[in-house]
């Protein structure tokens, strides 16, 4: 595996673990694999809307791998 | 000979009288008979006076209306004569400006992707584009929730109409094939895709290719950051950029959170990337490979989501291009 390779493995792992952590939490709507504004990968963690009390609940980097809290609101069938 | 000062003048005050006292008169009830004659005149000119549709070689001042009324209150009525030129009364219809349906949303044969089509009882979606199977026999690519109905459809059955039933289709004059396969939409557990395909009627009714954008090359993986485009229904050619892969997502369906998983996110780049309407959609980069099936988004304008096309071909058991 290279650097690469290595390197969305650990943030495919963080983004399952943060996914069984928040999937109780209503307002998040989906959890993804993005990459942040330094063009590094992170988790994206897509909400109804963001709130203090959602900011609270999900943490800013796990293991490294920083976490983007992005307001994507209800999702429905086009 | 007739003086056409004399008939301007009746014409002017004929409009006067009558249609720009329109203005005043629509704050009123339409229950007010004044304002039920004054609504119903579409517009005064100078012609020819007819009686029994035969023209009587003089002019009149013409009252177009949308229908004759033959009760109407005599004050209201329009008087026989202005100035001494005599009056006329003709029934036009509703004026309105020619605009022309959306081509997406005409019947289309052959059809091309992009354009307005759906399951007989649904309301629209989008053709995203024509897939071969391992014999090379075409079908319609498209949502389970546009082409099936939501698991509701008879596979080999139901008719499929383009344009969609709420864009005028209607059975038989706009069937264009019929619902073939289907992937199940499990309520309770986990999805992979909103897929399904139709078979034509005809062979004619094929396009490969994809209005406003062309054809398609083949297909790809959703890479992040990468600029793609979609064909719809409904917002037409739109560009976005893939803004996360491996997105398990909560999709809200009639009272359902129905779960998806392995979903591709894009977001608009300067309006909505989608709309209702642009379901079924395919999502392609810019080399023309699809990487992406629409199905659903969020009234954030800017969130929009698809099946990753790998699992749509495999499961479906077809191809892109």
């Amino acid at each position: 595996m290279d650097e690469k390779d290595l390197k969305i493995e650990k943030v495919k792992q963080v983004k399952e673990r943060l996914e069984n952590k928040l999937s109780k939490i209503r307002d998040v709507v989906g959890i993804g694999i993005g990459k942040d504004e330094n063009d590094d990968y992170c988790v994206k963690v897509y909400v109804r809307e963001i709130t203090d009390n959602i900011k609270r609940k999900i943490p800013q980097q796990v293991r490294g791998v920083p976490v983007e809290i992005v307001e994507s609101g209800e999702v429905k069938l086009l | 000979m007739f003086n056409y000062e004399i008939l301007y003048r009746a014409k002017t005050i004929a409009e006067k009288q009558y249609l720009k006292q329109r203005a005043g008169v629509l704050g009123l009830s339409v229950l007010d008979a004044g304002a039920r004659v004054y609504e119903n005149i579409m517009g005064v000119g100078i012609g020819e006076k007819r009686v029994n549709r035969q023209g009587q070689g003089y002019p009149s001042v013409k009252f177009y209306v949308k229908k004759k009324l033959y009760n109407c209150p005599s004050e209201y009525c329009i008087e026989p004569e202005i100035l001494g030129v005599e009056t006329d009364v003709e029934q036009i219809g509703v004026v309105s400006i020619g605009e022309p349906i959306p081509e997406r949303l005409t019947q289309m044969r052959p059809a091309p992707g992009g354009v307005s089509i759906g399951h007989y009882q649904i309301t629209a979606g989008t053709l995203g584009c024509w897939v071969a199977d391992s014999y090379g026999r075409y079908y319609i690519l498209s949502n389970n929730h546009v082409l099936a109905n939501m698991n509701k459809g008879v596979k080999g059955y139901d008719p499929i109409l383009q344009p969609a039933p709420y864009d005028g289709g209607q059975l038989d004059r706009d069937t264009m094939g019929f619902l073939s396969d289907y992937v199940p939409i499990n309520v309770h557990g986990k999805n992979v895709v909103d897929a399904a395909i139709a078979v034509p009627l005809n062979e004619k009714y094929i396009d490969l290719s994809i209005l406003g954008i062309g054809n398609i090359t083949g297909k790809t993986s959703p890479e992040l950051g990468a600029h793609v485009r979609k064909s719809g229904r409904t917002t037409k050619v739109t560009e976005g950029i893939i803004d996360s892969i491996s997105t398990t997502i909560n999709v809200k369906m009639s009272g359902h959170i129905i779960q998806f998983t392995d979903q591709v996110i894009i977001r608009g780049e300067n309006d909505h990337f989608s709309l209702p309407g642009d379901s079924g959609s395919v999502v392609v980069d810019d080399e023309n490979n699809v990487c992406a099936l629409l199905f659903a988004g969020s009234q954030t304008e800017w969130f929009s989501v698809g099946n990753d096309i790998k699992n749509v071909e495999e499961v479906l058991g077809i191809r892109i291009g």
